[in-house]
């Protein structure tokens, strides 16, 4: 018995005449998935645009109409896919020895006084984004790490992705936009001015953190804080200045669910401040001589997996993502430096 | 492995659920191919985006070591498909009744007695479908069309292996059946 047996094939091969999923069937579908996504979320995951809807977006951008938005932040436009809390959310305190690690750091970062640059009509937050994957095949729980380099330009003005460009491949338009349902200057939508407007009482700034989150989310409120500020930092921690970035610091010392540890990726002793729900670690990688935020990681807490010996970088055990990044301000799109 | 022929790899998948845009990359024309055959291509983007949505949102459930991505995706989407069990069948009937509008699909160039006689064994083809019991329908195309093994079904449907053999044997013997038939002709 096989899959090449007749009666088989034409099962397959009902009703006749059916052709593969179009290109464009492909951008409808992930359409659907970014509209229909409750927000907010990892907004690192939509930027891992899919090639397929990817090449769509190249070929209609060619004819001047982009319809493709990898960067749905939508709300309640369509089904949510799961509204029921499916477990507990983490409401552990956090670890004494993150609390510590965060208030060093914020001694450090309000100790040095960074110039934020000023921000004119037309720049553009450009970012490096330099990432591992673990990728495994389905017979096999041996995993090997792929690399996936990432080049993105943001509006400074809500963090919108307006380029982006995939392992080295030319740069494509993007053209993010703020659903009606959001506000422009906001943790989801960060500004200049919302950024240079942080509260500096730590309890504040959490509180207004929590309160931007959706209550009926399954995830957690503290989850969901964690999870936006990984795309905050990604999109413009170099918009922050001293006192927000050692607000924020002081502020993540009370949120549940959150530990630390210290990490070295090429050669860099940072700092990775973890939140663990539902098995996910999701963490922030800070660079604790100066408090910035310059990467991220997402650990699979029960994995079983090892990594192939032969894979070009060593992932620490249960790292499924890592990725470092740098930023700076360009004076027009697709310009890196 | 017939999958070969597939636009996605099988070799290599990505292990983390939360990669969203990963897992659509790798998976979605093979999960709107097996979609469309079932419920026709509009309803089956709606199904494929819900299938990416419930596994991201459910992604601490998934087990690798249960199986691969693959089957655990087809088994959400078949599970969603029960949604839509009378348009699968809708069509399923239509397409028995000889009618290939039913499905959208042009008709096919070719000499006319060539053409009856396929417009016949598919009738036939989809009269037994229509009429198989949900469980041996789903097994028998995620055989057929997602062209998973016995093993994978089972991860997929969450049903012991043993059932997945004895529904695969009963619903392969009446198509069989159905296109013996056809061949008597």
């Amino acid at each position: 018995m096989s899959h090449t047996d007749p009666d088989v094939v034409a099962v397959r091969e009902l009703p006749p005449g059916v052709p593969d999923p179009s290109d464009e069937s492909v951008s409808r579908t992930w359409r659907l998935i970014t509209a229909r996504r409750p927000a907010p979320a990892p907004l690192w995951t939509r930027l891992l645009v899919p090639v397929t809807a990817a090449a769509m977006v190249v070929g209609l951008a060619v004819g001047a109409t982009v319809v493709f938005r990898p960067g749905g932040l939508s709300v309640g436009a369509g089904g949510v896919p799961s509204d029921e809390k499916t477990s507990e959310p983490n409401l552990a305190p956090p670890s004494p020895e993150a609390v510590a690690a965060l208030k060093a750091m914020a001694e450090v970062a309000a100790g040095k006084p960074t110039t934020v640059p000023p921000i004119a009509t037309g720049q553009y937050v450009f970012v490096r984004h330099d990432g591992w994957v673990a990728v495994v095949s389905e017979s096999s729980q041996v995993a090997k790490v792929e690399k996936q380099d990432r080049d993105y330009w943001f509006d400074p003005q809500g963090g919108l992705l307006r380029g982006s460009s995939f392992d080295g491949a030319p740069p494509r338009v993007e053209d993010q936009e703020v659903p009606r349902e959001q506000v422009l200057g906001s943790v989801i939508h960060p500004t200049p001015k919302w950024l240079a407007q942080l509260p500096t009482d730590p309890i504040k700034l959490l509180d207004d953190l929590r309160g931007a989150m959706d209550k009926d989310a399954p995830w957690s409120i503290d989850h969901q804080v964690w999870t936006a500020m990984q795309d905050l930092y990604m999109r413009c921690d170099v918009l922050l200045n001293t006192e927000g970035r050692a607000a924020l610091l002081r502020a993540f010392t009370s949120l549940r669910g959150i530990t630390s540890s210290e990490v070295t990726i090429d050669k860099r002793r940072l700092l990775a401040i973890r939140h663990t729900e539902r098995g996910s670690g999701d963490e922030i990688l800070f660079d604790p001589t100066t408090g910035r935020a310059v990467g991220r990681r997402s650990v699979n807490v029960n994995s079983t997996l090892t990594l192939d010996p032969a894979s070009p970088v060593r992932l620490d055990p249960g790292v499924t993502y890592q990725a470092t990044w740098s930023q700076q301000v360009v004076d027009e799109l697709y310009a890196t430096s | 492995m017939a999958r070969k022929g597939m636009t996605t790899p099988t070799t290599s998948v990505m292990i983390e659920p939360a990669d969203l845009a990963g897992m659509f990359d790798r998976y979605a024309r093979d999960l709107l191919r097996y979609c469309t055959r079932r419920v026709g291509a509009q309803v089956a983007e709606d199904v494929v985006a819900e299938t990416f949505l419930i596994a991201y949102e459910q992604r601490d459930r998934y087990d690798a070591g249960r199986g691969g991505m693959l089957p655990w995706l087809y088994g959400i989407a078949t599970n969603l498909l029960r949604r839509h069990r009378r348009t699968e069948l809708r069509a399923l009937r239509a397409l028995a009744r000889g009618d290939r509008s039913a499905t959208g699909v042009p008709g096919h160039d070719g000499r006319a007695a060539e053409r009856v006689d396929a417009q016949r064994t598919v009738a036939k083809l989809s009269a037994v479908l229509a009429k198989l019991p949900r469980r041996q329908r789903d097994v028998l195309l995620l055989y057929a069309v997602a062209e998973l093994e016995y093993a994978e079904i089972a991860a997929a449907l969450r049903i012991p292996l043993g059932s997945v053999q004895s529904s695969l044997h009963r619903a392969r013997a009446k198509v069989r059946a159905a296109l013996d038939e056809g061949d008597a002709r």
